[in-house]
């Protein structure tokens, strides 16, 4: 019997690629439609998955399921990761992104929101809080949206299980 | 002679311990059906509710739009009004839940017609394609676009659901066989 290979190594690929463009600024932005790095970087540790397998293994939808959730944790957790850096060293602060954000799209604001995320812009609270709610937020949403996107590759680039007689002609 | 008695040795242990293994099966499917179900159930109500919540709570109504920012632009030009409010994701990502849950909802009865191996390729590159054009058509023609891009949605979010519950059904197929995380 074969050994099936590991799913860690194509999760950390897809986590890392969910990290660094969901992170970037402006890049980041492609995430509004639908998530779309956290789906292909779930996308993408299915298809690194696949690619491990032997060449007569089989390969479907459920088999991507596991290497994009563990995408979606580590893309979470690398990206805040990332998200804190960036506030330290280019004072890119999210909260204030974000204020601004939900004013140009023409919301009222409730003062008492505008209070907290104002409260998260402070030095000493940083946007560590910011961090933190933006982590928990990260790993449902990733969770989620990288689970699917590791069944839809899978889906994609599902291989036909060979015929028996095939199989056992080896 | 020896690779049939192998067979049959193989096909005996199954059916010894397969039955209670396969209800299992059938209890981790429902289970993980039932789960996606109510999930995306809640997930498309905290969209439908949002604006009604902002009368009664304003904070509330931030929260859920602050949640959903993350998946969507939430442009109000975009996005369907309802109860003198925006829905707090655009018309594209609207339709594409509502598809999902009306997918979910559906699955049964879809699974039962094309058993389980369809293929989902084209149909969801058709589904993908079919939004790509209405995006490209709407960014050149100045026309009324919301309910194109809702029906757009609807369709891609319509084949992701049974696309994502056949993948699922697959992965816990093969939770008795002890493979899922190595």
């Amino acid at each position: 019997m074969t050994e099936t290979p590991s799913k860690l190594n194509p999760a950390l690929a897809g986590g890392a690629f969910i990290a660094v463009f969901s992170s970037l600024p402006f890049i980041n932005m492609g995430n509004c439609c639908c998530c779309m790095w956290v789906l292909f970087g779930g996308a993408l540790s299915s298809w690194l998955y696949g690619r491990s397998l032997p060449p007569d293994a089989d390969f479907s939808g459920g088999d991507g399921a596991v290497p994009g959730l563990l995408a979606g944790v580590f893309g979470a957790l690398f990206g805040s990761l990332l998200n804190y850096l960036l506030i330290g060293l280019f004072d890119f602060n999210p909260a204030r992104y974000l204020v601004e954000g939900l004013a140009d799209a023409g919301e009222d604001i409730p003062t008492g929101f505008r209070d907290l995320l104002a409260g998260f812009e402070s030095p000493d609270t940083m946007s560590s809080a910011l961090v933190i709610t933006g982590l928990f937020f990260s790993l449902l949403i990733n969770a989620i949206f990288a689970t699917v996107g590791g069944i839809l590759g899978a889906s994609m680039l599902r291989k036909k299980r060979p015929a028996p007689q095939d199989r056992g002609s080896d | 002679m020896e690779q049939a008695g192998a067979f049959t040795k193989k096909t005996v242990s199954i059916r010894n311990y397969g039955f209670m293994a396969f209800s299992k099966t059938k209890k981790h499917a429902r289970l993980g059906y039932g789960l996606l179900l109510g999930g995306a159930a809640l997930w498309c109500a905290a969209i439908l509710i949002a604006p009604a919540v902002k009368a009664h709570s304003p904070a509330g109504e931030a929260w859920i739009r602050f949640f959903f920012r993350r998946v969507c632009h939430q442009n109000p030009d975009r996005s369907f009004s309802m109860a003198n409010g925006t829905l707090p994701v655009c018309a594209r990502c609207a339709g594409i839940y509502a598809g999902f849950l009306l997918g979910t909802v559906l699955y049964p009865v879809f699974r039962k017609r094309t058993g389980r191996d369809f293929s989902w390729r084209l149909w969801l590159i058709l589904a993908a394609g079919a939004g790509m054009a209405e995006w490209v058509i709407s960014s050149l023609l100045p026309i009324p676009n919301l309910w194109p891009r809702a029906a757009t949605g609807l369709f891609l979010g319509g084949l992701i659901a049974p696309c994502t519950l056949s993948g699922l059904h697959d992965l816990l197929n093969r939770t008795r066989k002890g493979r899922i995380i190595q």
